[in-house]
């Protein structure tokens, strides 16, 4: 067992927070107060590579692996890249376009990935519905063979990038009888009759990543738009698990020491009774719990993407550990991170609480950490 | 990268992990308490885990401690805590001293024999004030025609009452010493320390020095103290991480088989999510710790620069995730857990151990944090 990084990663990697600190960060504070997406950034992501730089070149990508790709989420939080866009990169690039990368047609993949790659195009996954979360096989939303189209007849719930997506990649039931064998996936692009989206929905954090409903009422796609097999959705949905707890966690490991860095300058700089409260056992204390959380997350995080790498099926037990983790143990780290910060980390001014907000998904979005009890507990 | 042993790593596990279960067949009904039986027994372990290459982790060039020694370290010290600790107190931070520190006479007469199981030791350090950092070490060595004459005390020796050497640090000339005395020397006095009757196997002791002649070819130094003092804290640590982890999976281990065993309104308690979402923490405390635990070695086994403060992370973890999942697998062993010998028992105990021992969770969060102050 060995951890070492390759010096082209890491070189790498630092290249990905250069760019992130002078194309990104600026424009971050705006964004957060303002709710918004942030467009330019995401573009400008796209024009970097990182939208999807596993794919092959053929495909818009720079072929990279997958070690690498996991090592530029964690680059973008560590630059003090905020976690709605991180989110909204995640679910655009793993959730969407890899989707439609490893099990849509060639047409379809020439389509769409290298736009999607590139950020000219924004994509979005829709599976969780109002009334399925947790519980995917009951979803609702169904798509009806008619001909040589389906019609889609439905609503998505909590959907990041939703109410910008170009492409969405939406997971119904064409057998409702059926619970997971009954699930297939389908492209359906903004501007199908019979497909809108909601308004953005206002949450506690991930501010900047656009989240809504999805609706389709008689919504008609051409047949050829299924991706992949009928009645593989769920399948397919389960194969994104590996990247969602690599890929989509990097970021809040990333974080981790980008508020490492930022409380250990503040207290470094912070005078109180005469020292800097750096000099405190219990500043240090802080800084410590969370530098402890960052190794730990990190190596959980890594060991999904050394799983994946080397094309081992997914360790079920091994990504829920993951998940949990980082859902559960993360937001303990940043509330010491605010409190090193005393009142100025309850302010916006030094991005604490914003981080503290953002973490709070954690433990809910993709699959709650009570779900990955139950997990673990069953393969126990 | 690579998240998973090699076959030959995998093999040294197994092939350590069943010398030791064997090992401790054989040795019930030992009163482990008495010294000479545990000596014995560390002696015989020695001897029985030099084939398995579990000895020469850390003491060889050629097999520096790395990931796979300390996953048999850890399957040791799951197995049994109070063997393991004092025996690697003797092989891997006594022998280490003697490798990284001691003249090539030293090196060349006590490795052999602590690794072939004829040679046990302790490394005495800590005195009165327990606190190394910050104040200067009142074991004193003068040197004389004889020899250097020690004298002074130290506090807390573990396997202090077993060994049969003593690796004395304390103050030579302008900086520190190291003295390799012999147990039943003249002037050298070991006195069992008032611990919990369960830590007795550990024979735990102080050491009074009382103008103890060590013969020259004994003595090393003056050292770099400050480099001395970070090698014994690094080498205790990756012990009690490894005891940590260890008793973080046998804690579990008990848990898991109660839960699945044991039956309450109809079905296995495992099934109510309180009992089995309380295993699930535990498993992901135990993975986390497990791989925190195995970056700390291989950064240390490749002389990385930060395998320090990975070290005092991972030893903060392991210890604290310890008495937590030790605390746990009580409360889901209910009555059962508080039998002395009850696996969660053990793991409370050795978990609390771990916190304190080596460097204190207090000066290791001070370390890390001092480093990100940087």
């Amino acid at each position: 067992m060995e951890f070492g990084f390759t010096r082209e990663q890491m070189m790498f990697k630092k290249e990905v927070i250069k760019f992130a600190k002078k194309e990104i960060v600026p424009r971050v504070e705006e964004h957060e107060l303002s709710g918004t997406f942030d467009m330019e950034s995401f573009r400008k992501m796209g024009e970097f590579g990182l939208l999807g730089m596993h794919f092959p070149e053929e495909y818009g990508g720079q072929g990279a692996d997958v070690v690498t790709t996991v090592l530029a989420g964690e680059a973008l939080g560590e630059a003090g890249v905020d976690g709605g866009l991180t989110l909204s990169y995640g679910a655009h690039t793993f959730l969407c376009a890899d989707t439609i990368f490893c099990h849509g047609t060639e047409a379809q993949k020439k389509k769409y990935v290298p736009r999607l790659a590139r950020g000219e195009i924004v994509g979005c996954m829709g599976l969780t519905e109002p009334d399925a979360g947790s519980d995917v096989a009951s979803l609702k939303t169904t798509a009806e063979k008619k001909g040589d189209r389906y019609v889609l007849n439905g609503s998505k719930m909590f959907i990041t990038n939703g109410p910008l997506a170009d492409v969405a990649l939406v997971y119904a039931k064409t057998d409702p009888a059926k619970r997971h064998e009954g699930i297939s996936a389908f492209i359906v692009e903004k501007g199908t009759r019979g497909f809108s989206t909601g308004n953005p929905l206002k949450k506690m954090g991930c501010r900047t990543s656009a989240t809504s409903e999805l609706f389709f009422q008689d919504c008609e796609i051409p047949a050829e738009n299924m991706v992949g097999k009928e009645g593989h959705g769920f399948l397919m949905a389960m194969q994104t698990v590996e990247w969602d707890r690599s890929a989509l966690l990097a970021p809040m490991v990333g974080v981790a020491k980008y508020v490492l860095e930022k409380s250990a300058d503040y207290a470094n700089k912070r005078v109180q009774f005469g020292k800097t409260i750096g000099e405190f056992q219990a500043t240090r204390h802080k800084l410590a719990n969370i530098r402890i959380f960052y190794e730990a997350a990190r190596l959980l995080v890594y060991r999904i993407a050394w799983f994946k790498s080397q094309g081992k099926p997914l360790n079920h037990l091994a990504a829920a550990v993951a998940k949990l983790f980082v859902g559960d143990w993360s937001l303990g780290p940043v509330n010491d991170a605010i409190l090193i910060h005393g009142g100025y980390g309850y302010c916006h001014e030094y991005i604490m609480e914003g981080v503290f907000r953002d973490n709070r998904l954690a433990p809910l979005g993709g699959g709650t950490s009570d779900i990955q009890k139950m997990i673990i507990s069953r393969m126990m | 990268m690579r998240y998973e042993f090699l076959e030959q790593e995998q093999k040294l596990i197994d092939e350590a992990g069943r010398v030791v279960g064997t090992a401790m067949a054989g040795a019930a009904g030992r009163d482990l308490s008495d010294p000479k039986q545990a000596g014995e027994l560390i002696k015989t372990l020695a001897g029985e885990l030099a084939a398995t290459g579990y000895m020469a982790a850390g003491l060889d060039d050629e097999a520096p401690l790395g990931v796979a020694a300390m996953a048999a370290m850890e399957t040791f010290a799951a197995a049994a805590p109070q063997v393991f600790i004092p025996f690697e107190m003797s092989t891997r931070v006594f022998g280490r001293l003697v490798r990284h520190h001691g003249t090539p006479e030293l090196r060349r007469t006590i490795l052999p024999a602590l690794q072939k199981g004829a040679l046990t030791g302790a490394v005495a350090l800590s005195e009165a004030a327990l606190n190394v950092v910050n104040d200067p070490l009142t074991v004193n060595g003068v040197r004389g025609k004889d020899g250097v004459v020690v004298s002074g005390q130290k506090g807390f020796v573990i396997n202090a009452g077993a060994a049969d050497m003593l690796l004395v640090v304390g103050a030579l000339d302008d900086g520190l010493g190291l003295f390799l005395v012999d147990r039943r020397a003249p002037g050298v006095t070991v006195t069992p320390a008032d611990v919990m009757a369960e830590y007795a196997p550990l024979h735990i002791g102080a050491v009074s020095l009382d103008n103890c002649v060590v013969p020259a070819d004994r003595v090393v130094g003056p050292v770099d103290g400050k480099q001395l003092i970070n090698d014994i804290r690094l080498w205790e640590n990756q012990v009690l991480i490894a005891v940590a982890v260890g008793q973080m999976n046998a804690a579990l281990l008990a848990a898991t088989a109660h839960a699945k065993a044991h039956r309450s309104g109809g079905r296995p308690v495992i099934a109510y999510q309180e009992v089995g979402f309380k295993l699930a923490e535990m498993l992901t405390q135990t993975q986390t710790a497990q791989l925190m635990a195995y970056k700390a070695a291989w950064l240390s086994a490749v002389g990385d620069r930060e395998a320090a403060v990975m070290t005092d992370c991972a030893k903060v973890f392991c210890a604290e995730a310890a008495e937590e999942v030790a605390g746990a697998a009580l409360r889901i062993l209910a009555a059962g857990g508080l039998a002395p010998a009850n696996p969660a028992a053990v793991a409370g105990r050795f978990a609390k151990l771990a916190q304190i021992a080596g460097t204190s969770t207090e000066i290791a969060r001070m370390n890390i944090g001092g480093e990100a102050l940087k």
